[in-house]
């Protein structure tokens, strides 16, 4: 287990492309970080800059305190499970899981320990005499990780591990990795471009947008008061409108205007006479029967179309009051008619506070 | 195990008949070349005498030091181009793994002595070491030395591996950089990250997954370089000869045909037993060492 702080990390790449903008992250002890981002935006740059794979520009990296930003990878306290596995492809599982300790010069003893502790981890003590290629997909990232905690390094850092499983059994890897992470206590800096495994498994989502740090926060955080447009749409479903607040009476409750009617919406900020972007999910809009008209944070609107998804169902609607032929999506329980015209109520709590228009 | 039926014996006999054309042919030229030398070298085909079954031939060159010591050298001289070539070809590789600036120039620049033929370059290499090459010319226009040194045909072969070495490298650069572009790169940054140097690296990951290609490149070096009679004669050492300087001599000044097709055996021997060795020997370092 080891802390790590990024320190205003910025990167270059020597045909003048600038992959990290000013990164700034302190992980904690045990914590398990996830990077999440759209592809190109430099998860892949700043987790094998932390591993030591290429040198940054500006900034320094921090392992328990001490500088680590010019050490060489294999004096870093960090080991890299890859995206390709990249298991070496003669060697069978053993030998791979142990090519770490032999480099290491560690004693037979100690080796064999490792091992022995690495198979069991991962469940693969009766593939141990198996080539890679003899294994499947998630064994092989099974092996890439036993590889890299048989080193017993303080962050384990992971290159988008299970984008090449299917899509069960990259629900079921989630929740042993999560399982082994807690149980072994390491720290974990976790890089992938999926939002749904960055919920599931992180204590602190960082979302990166060409090289920039968006937002660092706790996954129920990231979703229910992203920072920006960028993080609400790129994490599930938003409704971005903008607002214009106007002066308020009661303590963090403000009247805001919008295209679709004005609303009170809870927020600690100071918002009087601002300009912002609001944002809410579709699963906060509640449909209100029979409501009288001008019922307050209610507006109405029209079906437009819906999807069907079992335990849920996808309703795009157009509000009526709005001149433009801008759409909303909300998510109810059961299909609506469609054309058929609702009143939709929408919580003050419900709404996040973006940046300014 | 299936019985052979007289169907089956046909069948046989029409996929040998379609090979024929194609097998026939290879066989054919090299068969004869091979059977011949080996005729010859027992006393069929003698143009000087009755052509009968005789090991006198082979009992006179056997016994004759010029034949050992030409051996022994033309198998030292295969054995070093070869490790150097192929040694020198993998640092080529690695360093053109990676795209970089310049690197297809580089490439294309380093498979050039593949194109100039070996006496050609042979007496570009006399021209700059020889008495009054360009090398003495320097050394004595610059006061260093005060008489010419002798650099040319010296004793140990020096100038043939060099040139062996000049014009092989670039076939086994063909060869390896193939096999050695295909490692994925993460492969590498996993076993930097694991703790392997630069050398372990190279050794425990680039060797064994390239050993095949590493021994099609011994083998292609050996066997080239040690049936060399041109760069031997221009820059090769006075006292000793290459086995094909050898057999040209056996069968020129001394117009013995069937001994002279005994060192030809020999030398197809000493070929085909060398580069075998090489490749079992370089299998066994390469993988049967691992722990
Ligand atoms: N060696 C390099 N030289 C120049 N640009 C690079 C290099 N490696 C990556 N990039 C660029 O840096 C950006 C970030 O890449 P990367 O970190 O791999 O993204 P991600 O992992 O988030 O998909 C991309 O636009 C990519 O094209
Ligand atoms: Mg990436």
């Amino acid at each position: 287990m080891a802390r790590l702080e990024i320190r205003e990390v910025s990167k270059t790449y020597p045909n003048g492309f600038r992959a990290l903008e000013n990164v700034s992250i302190d992980v904690k002890s045990g914590e398990f970080l996830t990077l999440l981002g759209p592809s190109g935006c430099g998860k892949t740059t700043l987790l094998k800059a932390i591993a030591g794979f290429h040198p940054v520009s500006s900034g320094k990296f921090l392992i328990d305190g001490k500088d680590v930003t010019t050490d060489s990878p294999e004096r870093r306290d960090t080991a890299m499970c890859f995206q390709s596995y990249a298991l070496f492809p003669h060697m069978t599982v053993a030998e791979n899981i142990l090519f770490g300790p032999r480099q290491n010069r560690l004693s037979k003893s100690e080796c064999d320990v490792r091992l022995a502790d690495s198979l069991r981890q991962v469940d693969l003590e009766a593939h141990s005499d198996k080539l890679p290629t003899a294994l499947s997909g998630g064994q092989q990232q099974r092996v890439g990780l036993a590889r890299a905690m048989a080193m017993r390094p303080g962050v384990i850092l992971f290159d988008e591990p299970l984008s090449n499983l299917d899509a069960k059994l990259r629900h079921q890897v989630r929740f042993e990795m999560r399982a082994l992470q807690a149980e072994l206590g390491f720290t974990a800096i976790y890089v992938t471009h999926d939002q749904a495994e960055a919920l599931a498994m992180s204590d602190r989502i960082a979302v990166m947008k060409a090289g920039r740090i968006e937002q660092i926060a706790p996954p129920s955080d990231i979703y229910d008061r992203p920072a920006n447009r960028f993080v609400a749409d790129f994490i599930g479903a938003a409704n971005i409108i903008s607002a214009e607040f106007m002066a308020t009476d009661t303590a963090n409750m403000w009247s805001a205007r919008t295209e679709i009617g004005t609303f009170k919406i809870a927020s600690d900020e100071n918002l009087t006479g601002k300009k912002r972007y609001i944002c809410w999910r579709p699963e906060s809009a509640e449909i209100v029967e029979n409501a009288p008209t001008n019922t307050e944070n209610t507006f109405t609107a029209k079906v437009v179309t819906q999807a069907y998804q079992g335990n849920v169902t996808d309703i795009v609607m157009r509000p009526v009051t709005d001149g433009s032929n801008d759409t909303v999506s909300i998510q109810t329980r059961k299909p609506e008619t469609i054309r058929a015209e609702l009143s939709i109520r929408l919580a003050p709590d419900a709404f996040s506070v973006l940046e300014d228009v | 195990m299936r019985a052979y039926s007289p169907s089956n014996w046909k069948h046989t006999g029409v996929v040998l008949l379609c090979l024929l054309p194609g097998l026939g042919l290879i066989i054919l030229l090299i068969g004869t070349v091979i059977s011949m030398a080996v005729a010859q070298s027992v006393g069929y085909f003698n143009f000087s005498g009755p052509s009968e079954f005789s090991l006198i031939y082979w009992q006179k060159q056997l016994a004759s030091p010029f034949l050992h010591r030409s051996v022994l050298y033309s198998a030292k001289i295969s054995l070093l181009s070869s490790l150097i070539s192929v040694g020198l070809a993998y640092m080529f590789a690695m360093w053109l793994r990676r795209p970089f600036p310049g690197s297809t120039m580089l490439g294309g620049l380093l498979k050039a002595p593949m194109m100039v033929p070996g006496l050609v370059a042979a007496f570009l290499l006399l021209n700059v070491i020889a008495f009054h090459g360009f090398v003495n010319e320097f050394l004595l226009w610059t006061n260093i030395i005060s008489k010419p040194l002798r650099m040319q045909n010296d004793s140990f072969g020096t100038a043939v591996i060099f040139l062996q070495v000049w014009k092989q490298m670039p076939f086994a650069l063909l060869v390896l950089i193939g096999p050695v572009q295909s490692i994925h790169n993460e492969i590498f940054d996993a076993a930097r990250d694991l703790g392997a140097s630069a050398w372990t690296r190279f050794r425990k990951i680039v060797l064994p997954l390239t050993l095949t290609a590493m021994q099609a490149a011994l083998i292609l070096v050996f066997i080239r370089a040690a049936g060399d009679f041109s760069f031997q004669v221009i820059v090769g050492p006075r006292e000793v000869s290459s086995m094909a300087q050898y057999m040209y001599t056996v069968q020129r000044l001394y117009g013995e045909w069937n001994e002279a097709a005994v060192v030809a055996v020999v030398l197809m021997t000493m070929s085909l037993t060398g580069a075998l060795l090489l490749a079992a020997v370089s299998q066994f370092l390469v993988t049967g060492r691992r722990r």
